[in-house]
């Protein structure tokens, strides 16, 4: 095509490399808190998916490079790896990132076939196969240099401790929960989804409905039971909220087309999350969410067409 | 309460069931059916299905007599369309019945025709005229190339040409895929 | 005098010129050919049938098939299969015509405004092949028809081209800014027209300059409706909801809504039809692939395209340079709607409003859809291309349907701010295809059904006349047959009484 008229274009590499800079802020605070392992869990994750990525070309009779060279494999597996404790064997990295791969796109046909977030779809295996590595974050004072600001929390997260104290009938008021360091790297992801709007990778419908009907749930939750969950603001600062909000949730190929529906289904993954971190057995609710709602994307995408005509 | 409950529920579900069966059965069940099916085809009326046309060979899957697969001009898509109009899964067309062709027409030999009005009663569609000792001939637009007409010409001057993309007819190719 | 309210288009794409881009607006009319080539084929793609035969004379603007006019006076010197410019680079019928040089036009009396019927005026749109000049070659007489059913119809005059690389209307607005306005209101006052609209696009300011001062010094009743230079905003579908809140759906024409939108130089062709003048010549725009330099040719239908590029380049040496290009290819129409063509004697037809001459971008390689949705953002008309390309290269024409594929204007947005570099464009092109072929098919077995029906019907019936006559005759016979056996028997009976006696 002719872009003789100086239009400012794009290519999926170019996307994906936007979105991994937009990565690099909260990775860096998360390898300061946790350790080289969030290093250690992305490259091993990386290299192994792009290799099944060849596998699948070689199979499939296709050029392998530009494939790899495109960039979404590679954004996927950092995604997955932020999302696994450091310290995780290293057999269940390799199998966390070949159900990625294989489990959560190729079947499906590869690039922008797939119906569920691969990253998701990797870590909602290695969640249900391996629940006791997969939950145990260690602690940040285990790496970090300033170990005294933060003393209360050993083997899990916030929002671990938070279901722990729950399960045994304790409130919150009496137990110390520190999640500094998880808000801090939750502000660093809200920094670089800002700079992905910014820049027009993603627009804003999803994330914003997300997070808005994450606090009116969160709200709800704290108005009927304080003393068993954190005050909203903190809870949209917790766990992996905005990581979700503004880098999983907006995969462009696992969410619906129009932006009405869009906004239902950001509104539906911010309401599943609370749901299940209030509910469910399960610490974090955002990959089952984003899963469950990439369930409903058909459905949405048929029922909002009809709005897009002129 | 919980009883009385479930037996609403119970009452309401057989109502709104037996409302749906009637929605859909409105009309003969057979004959919509059959309609249905008809629609499907492509209504060359070849009989190449060895029913006398393509309403008898729907009738003929109505009734179970016939396979959705026996409509060489129809081809796969026409498999496509029987197979979802009656549930049942797709499958290869029967090559005992002919094999699927680019569309054609008959061409009468202008010239060799001596005018016996042999052919033009077996055409199904109407598509020869012609009159005893006079010259016919084929309205192109009109003929679904059944070669009906073939087989009663006493000095063989029908043939089938393909029916030729005119300009008119010309359609966008499809462009080329990222991996094709 | 300038209209205001008007809608924003919903999406498009604001496409800059080139900067140091050099426009000539001059008319460069260019001289007499030798050979004329006239594809016997209109803008349906129906075949037509000549009216003349080889060896023929004929005159300028003598009708040589239905609504195609001979460019000039001379000989038909060949009827053979030619290329004429359209994306399948196929073959149709062409008369060649050989001109005598004297440029002979047949001449017709003048149609006053007043005087001569609607009838004569539509007649002489008709007689005089009036087509439209913007793109689509519509037959003006017929367009013009449907808008008559109305009292009072909208008139929405287009000057906008906004695809750079195109600026015909543009030169020809700046060349005769009094004769274009004189037209529309000869046209406005024929038609009874109760809101006329000019719409141009705001950038291009000499050219409002000279409607402004016509309009004025005509007093005319028209509207300038200048429109932001956005992409495609010249698309009859948006321009017609921008302007009047309509909204024309699945093909539908806007004259069925009682609102003709014309183009500015068909505008002028009907109005020099009146003074006698055949519609065989029009403006064309040849311009470089970089797009910083154009010129405008007048140019008579059936120009050999080789020609014609030969010409802008001895007019311009930028053109000439372009033209010498490695991998130098000519394409018809602009950056976004055109399409490439040889560089040879492949007519100009009215639908020819620019040539891109020069190196051909390189294409980028495709890679997978990923729905980043720009293609949604940019569509003019709303749709969804990426849910439309997965139909449609799935060949789910249902789908494609439900998804609006009939309201796609292929306009080319799409294509340009896809990501993976996928080409749209031609393949909701060759959906549309495919669907009108399938609705063809659909509706030729309709037809075929309904003839069977009756033919069975009508068999039926002559087997069950030829029964029922065979049985009436088989009665007949017997009974004929006993009558016989009775007459004999009497005779026996008579003849065994006789010997007694």
């Amino acid at each position: 095509m002719n872009n003789a008229f100086s239009l400012p274009t794009r290519s999926t590499g170019n996307i994906m490399m936007n979105v991994m800079l937009a990565l690099i802020p909260g990775t860096v605070l998360m390898v300061y808190w946790f350790g080289a392992g969030i290093i250690v869990n992305i490259s091993v994750i990386m290299l192994v998916s792009v290799a099944c990525e060849a596998f699948v070309q070689m199979l499939r009779q296709r050029p392998a490079t530009p494939a790899i060279l495109d960039g979404s494999m590679l954004l996927a597996a950092w995604l997955l790896g932020l999302c696994l404790p450091p310290g995780l064997p290293l057999f269940e990295l390799i199998i966390g990132a070949a159900s990625m791969s294989l489990l959560g796109k190729h079947v499906f046909g590869g690039l922008g076939q797939n119906p569920f977030n691969p990253a998701m779809v990797g870590y909602a295996v290695l969640l249900i196969s391996f629940p006791k590595t997969m939950t145990a974050w260690i602690s940040p004072t285990e790496f970090s240099q300033a170990a005294n600001a933060w003393d209360s929390i050993t083997q899990a997260t916030v929002l671990d401790r938070l279901r722990d104290l729950e399960r045994q009938g304790l409130s919150v008021y009496e137990h110390t929960l520190s999640p500094w360091p998880w808000n801090a790297i939750n502000v660093a992801w809200l920094f670089g989804g800002l700079y992905l709007l910014a820049r027009g990778i993603i627009r804003w419908h999803i994330p914003i409905a997300m997070l808005l009907s994450a606090a009116v749930a969160h709200g709800l939750h704290y108005w009927a039971f304080p003393q068993h969950t954190l005050p909203p603001s903190s809870m949209l600062l917790s766990g992996a909220m905005m990581l979700g909000a503004f880098f999983i949730a907006t995969d462009p190929v696992t969410a619906p087309s129009s932006l009405k529906a869009r906004l239902l289904y950001g509104a539906g993954i911010g309401f599943i999350t609370v749901a299940l971190r209030s509910f469910s057995n399960y610490p974090e609710g955002i990959a089952f969410a984003v899963l469950l709602m990439n369930c409903a994307v058909p459905l949405l995408d048929r029922c909002f067409v009809l709005e897009t005509k002129p | 309460m919980l009883w009385l409950t479930l037996i609403g529920l119970a009452l309401l579900c057989t109502g709104i069931g037996y409302g749906f069966s009637r929605l859909s059965a409105s009309g003969n069940q057979s004959d919509v059916l059959v309609e249905r099916i008809n629609d499907c085809l492509p209504q060359t009326q070849c009989a190449q299905c060895n029913f006398p046309g393509c309403r008898p060979y729907a009738e003929a899957i109505a009734t179970g007599q016939a396979n959705i697969n026996q409509c060489p001009p129809g081809g796969d898509s026409t498999i496509e369309a029987l197979a979802e109009v009656l549930g049942v899964p797709v499958v290869a067309l029967n090559v005992d019945y002919g094999t699927h062709k680019e569309p054609q027409v008959a061409f009468i030999d202008e010239a060799a025709c001596i005018g016996c009005t042999l052919c033009i009663p077996p055409c199904p569609v109407d598509a020869i005229i012609g009159s005893t000792k006079l010259m016919h001939t084929v309205i192109a637009e009109d003929c679904t190339g059944c070669e009906l007409c073939i087989e009663p010409c006493p000095v063989d001057c029908i043939s089938l040409v393909p029916a030729k993309p005119e300009v008119s007819q010309w359609r966008y190719p499809k462009p080329a895929r990222a991996h094709d | 005098m300038i209209k205001e309210s008007i809608q924003d288009l919903p999406g498009g794409l604001a496409l800059q010129t080139p900067s140091g881009a050099h426009i000539d607006s001059t008319l460069h009319a260019m001289p007499l050919q030798t050979h004329y080539y006239l594809p016997l084929v209109n803008y349906q793609r129906d075949v037509l049938q000549p009216n003349v035969s080889v060896g023929d004379k004929v005159m300028g603007g003598e009708l040589i098939a239905s609504g195609v006019i001979a460019p000039t006076s001379g000989t038909i010197t060949q009827l053979t299969h030619h290329t004429w410019p359209h994306p399948s680079l196929t073959k149709v019928k062409t008369l060649t015509l050989a001109a005598d040089g004297q440029d002979d036009f047949l001449t017709l009396p003048n149609i006053t405004l007043c005087d001569d019927s609607a009838e004569e005026k539509l007649q002489r749109i008709e007689r005089c092949s009036v087509h439209g000049l913007g793109g689509a070659g519509f037959n003006t007489a017929k367009k013009i028809q449907r808008v008559m059913e109305h009292n009072a119809p909208t008139l929405i005059v287009n000057a906008v081209e906004c695809e750079p690389g195109i600026n015909c209307d543009d030169a020809l607005i700046q060349n005769h800014s009094v004769a274009v306005i004189e037209a529309c209101d000869a046209l406005c006052k024929w038609l009874n027209v109760s809101n006329a609209l000019l719409a141009i696009e705001d950038d291009k300011t000499t050219a409002i300059e000279k409607l402004t001062q016509a309009l004025l010094a005509q007093q005319s009743t028209m509207q300038l409706a200048p429109l932001s230079a956005i992409y495609p905003s010249g698309a009859e579908s948006t321009l017609v909801q921008r302007l009047t809140g309509i909204q024309l759906t699945q093909g539908q024409p806007a004259a069925k809504f009682g609102v003709l939108c014309i183009n500015v130089a068909t505008v002028l062709a009907i109005h020099q039809a009146w003074k006698g003048l055949f519609s065989a010549q029009r403006i064309l725009s040849v311009t470089t692939q970089d797009l910083k330099h154009s010129v405008n040719l007048q140019v008579r239908f059936g120009t050999p395209i080789d020609s014609t590029v030969q010409f802008a380049a001895s007019v311009n040496p930028f053109i000439a340079k372009s033209l010498n290009e490695n991998r130098a290819s000519v394409s018809v129409g602009g950056p976004l709607s055109g399409f490439t063509q040889t560089n040879d004697s492949t007519p100009v037809m009215a639908t020819s409003n620019a040539l891109l001459v020069g190196a051909m971008p390189i294409k980028k390689p495709q890679s997978a859809c990923i729905r980043c949705t720009d293609c949604a953002t940019v569509c003019p008309v709303n749709l969804l291309p990426q849910e439309l390309y997965s139909a449609v290269s799935a060949q789910d024409t249902d789908t494609a349907q439900r998804y609006a594929l009939d309201n796609c204007i292929l306009c080319g947005c799409c294509d340009l701010v896809c990501p993976a570099n996928i080409p749209l464009t031609s393949w909701f092109q060759h959906g549309k295809d495919e669907l009108k072929h399938q609705r063809a098919a659909e509706q030729n077995a309709v037809m075929a059904k309904a003839r069977s029906e009756k033919h069975n019907t009508r068999e039926q019936q002559r087997a069950l006349d030829k029964a029922k006559a065979d049985a009436q005759r088989r009665k007949v016979a017997a009974q004929r047959s006993q009558s016989a056996i009775d007459i004999k028997a009497a005779l026996e009976r008579v003849k065994n009484k006789r010997p007694s006696s």
